[in-house]
């Protein structure tokens, strides 16, 4: 990417069936996916029957009944996607998974505010919204101008269903002394329906085979985003 | 979920550093010497600002740091709540640091020595394929929990970076993750010698 990130969070989320019971820390490490002296020091959030949420170090994991989350921030992602197939691949493989996201999500700053503008007019032109165009804009003060947009590719060769979504927006993170821009990459499968779904083998090698790839195409989308800052 | 009594004398109770940071700001917004605008942290951890939450009445402000919590009504416990995901959430997001990645190379060990080991490396960044360079790390520079995954084969990343302060400084890192590789199923090996089969019966032999 050609303007340096300041943040860079990447989350892997499988929608399906789960007992979020079983994803105890100490679960983790006792099937060794997770190092266990890393994990003596986690901040574990909540360990219920509808819930679990922990963090430790470079990772944080989020189950409900429906859905398992895991983010990091840190390098190298890699990592998220060694530990959900691991935990699928070779302990959960009955536990059914019909949708997968792959997401990675970046905030990066702009010198000032008629960068922000041009980036924000580049995506979503003042003139097209007719004579209320040249009202938007408003002053330093009282600031208007693009605050959401989502554009989604649906036709994509590597699934039978799914999208990727590019969702951009002001970064509050710079406000109020700069300015910033935030993009959500979205990489959305969906493997069967809910009432299908048997086992996680998809999900698994999706995440074998495409997060990498997934995270590549992200980060160039995202570039191409930053080179209208230019 | 609403806040409980145990919530509220959990932040009075404060001893870490950042937990005693937590209850200042906490205790600032309560008694508004701090305004902050409430901010959630999503799934994929990011700020984004919500609505203002309620402000907690007078009775709640005088009954903070007192023994009788028990006194607050439900509603300004909630309101108290709120403010308190809020202090956390900021307190938490203003002084984390962020990795920032510059280079990322896959290295898979091929020597082992008393003090050092050796690694072929695949330049990730650069998106290569194939191993092109060769490198000698200091085992210390293995973390702790990862020594017992160094052997030869073993596949590690090393990623070189910034760690960029809040205030913005910047701290050069280097650092070696030991990759946990799933273990070969019946089915990547089924899948493997499908494969397999296919190449070979493609090839024409002359």
């Amino acid at each position: 990417m050609r303007i340096s990130p300041d943040t860079d969070t990447v989350s892997l989320v499988l929608v399906g069936d789960l007992n979020p019971r079983i994803f105890r820390p100490d679960w983790f490490a006792a099937q060794g996916i997770l190092e266990p002296h890393a994990l003596a020091a986690a901040d574990i959030e909540i360990v219920h029957s509808e819930v679990t949420k922990f963090s430790f170090d470079w990772l944080t994991i989020k189950v409900d009944k429906k859905r398992f989350v895991a983010v990091t921030e840190e390098p190298p992602h890699v990592r998220l996607a060694d530990l959900v197939v691991r935990t699928f691949g070779e302990f959960l493989i009955h536990t059914p998974i019909y949708m997968l996201g792959i997401n990675r999500a970046i905030q990066f700053p702009v010198k000032d505010l008629s960068t922000l503008d041009i980036i924000g007019k580049a995506l979503a032109p003042h003139d097209a919204w007719g004579e209320w165009g040249p009202q938007i804009s408003g002053t330093t003060e009282k600031h208007g101008g693009l605050r959401s947009l989502t554009m989604e590719q649906a036709n994509l060769d590597d699934r039978k269903k799914g999208f990727v979504r590019a969702k951009v927006e002001p970064s509050p993170r710079y406000r109020p002394v700069g300015y910033g821009v935030s993009i959500d990459i979205n990489d959305h499968y969906e493997l069967s329906t809910p009432d299908n779904a048997v086992g996680c083998a998809d999900a698994v090698d999706l995440v074998s085979t495409h997060f990498e790839t997934s995270l590549s195409r992200s980060a160039w989308i995202m570039d191409q985003v930053m080179a209208l800052a230019k | 979920m609403d806040a409980t009594a145990t919530d509220i004398y959990l932040e009075d109770d404060a001893t870490s550093p950042q937990e005693q940071k937590t209850a200042e700001t906490f205790i600032g917004l309560l008694k508004g010497s701090v305004i902050l605008e409430e901010h959630s942290v999503d799934e994929e951890g990011d700020n984004f600002p919500t609505h203002t939450p309620r402000i907690p009445s007078v009775t709640a402000l005088s009954n903070v740091g007192r023994d009788d919590h028990y006194a607050l009504s439900d509603a300004d416990r909630r309101a108290i709540c709120s403010f308190r995901t809020a202090a956390v959430s900021q307190t938490k997001a203003r002084q984390k640091s962020f990795p920032q990645s510059l280079q990322e190379w896959e290295g898979y060990v091929t020597d082992i020595f008393d003090a050092t080991f050796v690694a072929r490396l695949v330049d990730i960044t650069g998106r290569s394929n194939v191993a092109t360079e060769e490198a000698e790390f200091p085992l210390d520079d293995v973390a702790d929990g990862d020594r017992a995954l160094l052997k030869p084969g073993a596949v590690f990343r090393w990623t070189i970076g910034y760690l960029k302060s809040p205030s913005g400084t910047k701290k050069r890192t280097s650092q070696i993750v030991f990759r946990q590789l799933p273990q070969w199923t019946g089915r990547d090996i089924a899948l493997a010698d499908k494969k397999a089969r296919e190449i070979f019966s493609s090839i024409s032999w002359e």
